[in-house]
């Protein structure tokens, strides 16, 4: 296994359309990298220039230290599992994992070996005499991911390797696919849409957009420190809840007020976000994750200050919690990164979106207990955790206080410069 | 009766009906084949027949007339010219297929373009360029033309079939250690097999069947191919022999018949896979 290093790569197609720009990234070895982003975010040309199916235009590749721009995908080593699968539907379940082994003049005893092995690892043993055309979606998946095991390569690739699969089916691989890697200690770079698997599979995340780059940090990292509106809102389910708020001093503190109410920014909070103080007196996008929003009455004893009043739209009980959307009198965020996101889940919603930023109000998702005694068209007392909220420049739409890491625009730029 | 039922008897009635009018002619040059020359202009021609009348028609046409000669002529020629068009068309498909180079487009197009003339049109050129070559009245001389008439169907049969295949697969073998040719030896070659089966029917009917060119060509008896021996029955001084004619026709007619029913499966399985899919 290897390291894999992209630094400034760019890919431009023959047609003029630009798919990535000055991309630099280092998978370390073993580690196991989530490429994601919306469609067209250019996750997937990022992993099929590795795999030297797709030129380089700009910047260099490098496998374990060697560049690769100009070698033949077989000259790699590297081993690839595509959306589709991509089995040789002619061939056995045996002759599709052994495939490469032949092709590279494995010795028989040694291919026999190896495929079994794998067969073992992946449950297909009893299935390793069929055709691909006499298998479920399932086993194709795992015949795919054996094709990859059985070559010991130096890096796999995965490009949305379970998107076919039903849900159910899905997070049964996503754990297998992890265990897998854990087991090989091979170094990964795997390319999904979906920002669950991003966050349960991944050693760190990679979130593109645009072909840019917007951050690379371990799932949790990207879940609590978003760089920008993008992430903010992409990554996440149900999504960060984003309100434009007016940022006021009182006393030696913040507040975020919100139409007729205020929230209270904790001291430690505003020490740990250097900058936010500038933007005292000035309107920001507040974010505000699901999980922060509990019904007060399940909450004890909660100041006003850290308290949001609201009408419950309508509820979702999940067994485990309840779901309650919100109506606040505050406009939603809405800016180019927050729309991008949404026009990916469904284009309605963007419209939505827009409808609602012209009423001035935004329906918010908080995960109440199960004891919650919410109701549909009923007034609601909400507790906000205010020790972690989100605070993004509405101009730059990145993350404000998030000094030192690799983002979007500098929120202040100026004051960078003279640095 | 259900009306499942009579509609179904009413299909297999109209179905019948096609296959026997499909049939009909070839049964009735058989049955012409049988009869003697006095017999042959009654209709509807009569049920008996005579083993030496049999023998006297296919003993001439095979004795007399050398017909196993100008079949193995056909054969040779087809076999050939239809094995090199798939040589040269099938790399040429998944070129076109799956490579992007200067011009890909306009050439696939150009290509196909060149079937639409009819042999009629150039048979002049190619007499003078195949007598240039000094190749009249030989093998290659009808050889040459006609790969160079089957290859534009070649090509394009095989681009249809080849985009049928994903492109994931080339890429999965190349990443498993393939180069291109390859990729296309060792791992699409046997899945476009309905596609040159396709291929080849459609240049082996052409080719078994082609007459003008083959007449410019070929000179001496020795190397007709069926079409042109068929047509010298007919000369200035002899009125035809229909009963020997028709033994001719069968002559023609039975190999590529045979050809037909050991690829037809495959045949149609490689359309329907083509077309619907």
């Amino acid at each position: 296994m290897a390291t894999v290093s992209f630094s400034g790569v760019g890919k431009v197609y023959r047609d003029g359309t630009r798919a990535l720009s000055d991309f630099t990234l280092d998978v370390a070895d073993g580690e196991f990298m989530v490429f994601v982003g919306p469609s067209g975010c250019g996750k997937t040309t990022a992993l099929r220039m590795v795999a030297g199916l797709e030129d380089i235009t700009e910047g260099e590749i490098r496998i374990a230290d060697k560049v690769v721009n100009g070698l033949h995908p077989r000259r790699r080593d590297i081993a690839m599992v595509f959306q589709n699968y991509a089995l040789y539907p002619h061939m056995t379940v045996y002759k599709n994992i052994a495939f490469a082994l032949k092709v590279r003049k494995t010795p028989p005893e040694e291919i026999k070996r190896r495929v079994e092995e794998a067969g073992r690892i992946l449950g297909l043993s009893a299935e390793l005499k069929r055709k691909p055309a006499q298998l479920s979606g399932g086993q194709r998946q795992r015949v795919a991911m054996g094709r990859a095991i059985v070559r010991n390569p130096q890096a796999f690739l995965m490009d949305e390797p379970l998107s076919n699969l039903d849900a159910k089916l899905r997070v049964q691989m996503r754990a297998e696919i992890a265990r897998i890697q854990h087991e090989l200690g091979a170094t990964t770079i795997y390319v999904t849409h979906d920002q669950v698997e991003a966050m349960t599979m991944g050693d760190r995340v990679a979130v593109l957009r645009k072909g840019q780059l917007q951050q690379v940090d371990a799932p949790q990292q990207v879940y609590d420190r978003p760089a920008n509106l993008f992430v903010a809102s992409f990554i996440g389910s149900p999504e960060m809840n984003l309100v434009e708020a007016h940022l006021e001093r009182a006393g030696d503190g913040l507040v975020c007020r919100l139409a007729g109410q205020v929230l209270a920014v904790p001291p430690e909070l505003v020490r740990a976000r250097p900058g936010l103080d500038g933007y005292a007196g000035k309107t920001i996008g507040l974010g505000i994750r699901p999980e922060q929003l509990e019904d007060a009455a399940l909450a004890g004893d909660v100041p006003p200050e850290n308290r949001l009043r609201g009408k419950i739209v309508t509820t979702e009980l999940l067994g485990s919690e309840l779901l309650a959307h919100v109506e606040l009198e505050a406009a939603p965020v809405v800016t180019q990164e927050v729309r991008e996101v949404l026009e990916d889940v469904d284009r309605s919603r963007v419209v939505d979106l827009e409808s609602e930023a012209q009423a001035r109000r935004t329906v918010v998702i908080g995960r109440f207990g199960i004891g919650s005694g919410a109701r549909a068209g009923e007034d609601v007392e909400m507790r906000v955790d205010t020790r972690r909220l989100h605070f993004f420049d509405l101009e730059s739409e990145a993350a404000i206080g998030r000094d030192g890491m690799r983002s979007g625009p500098d929120p202040l730029p100026t004051a960078r410069l003279d640095g | 009766m259900t009306p499942q039922r009579i509609g179904r008897t009413i299909s297999y009635l109209v179905l019948i009906l096609i296959g026997l009018a499909g049939i009909a002619p070839f049964l009735y040059l058989l049955l012409l084949s049988f009869k003697s020359r006095l017999d042959i202009l009654d209709v509807p021609p009569p049920l008996h027949f005579d083993w030496s009348t049999i023998k006297a028609n296919y003993g001439q046409v095979i004795h007399d007339d050398h017909y196993f000669t100008f079949v193995k002529n056909s054969i040779v020629i087809t076999g050939i010219s239809t094995l090199i068009a798939l040589v040269l068309g099938v790399p040429a498909g998944y070129a076109f297929s799956r490579l992007r180079f200067r011009g890909s487009d306009t050439w696939a197009s150009t290509i196909l373009s060149f079937r639409f003339m009819p042999p009629v049109a150039v048979a002049i050129p190619i007499y003078l360029m195949i007598r240039y070559l000094g190749l009249l009245d030989g093998y290659l001389g009808l050889i040459l033309p006609y790969v160079a008439f089957s290859l534009p169907l070649v090509v394009w049969i095989m681009i249809g079939f080849f985009d049928e295949i994903p492109r994931e697969i080339d890429e999965a073998a190349m990443v498993d250690g393939l180069t291109r040719p390859l990729v296309l030896l060792r791992v699409l070659l046997p899945l476009a097999r309905p596609g040159m089966l396709v291929a080849a029917t459609f240049g082996v009917i052409f080719v078994w069947n082609e007459f003008l060119v083959g007449l410019y060509v070929i000179n001496s008896q020795d190397h007709y191919t069926i079409p042109i021996a068929a047509s010298s029955l007919l000369t200035v001084e002899s009125p035809i022999d229909w009963d020997v004619a028709a033994a001719v026709g069968i002559f023609t007619v039975v190999p590529i018949l045979i050809f037909s029913i050991i690829v037809q499966r495959y045949i149609v399985r490689g359309i329907t896979a083509g077309a619907v899919r």
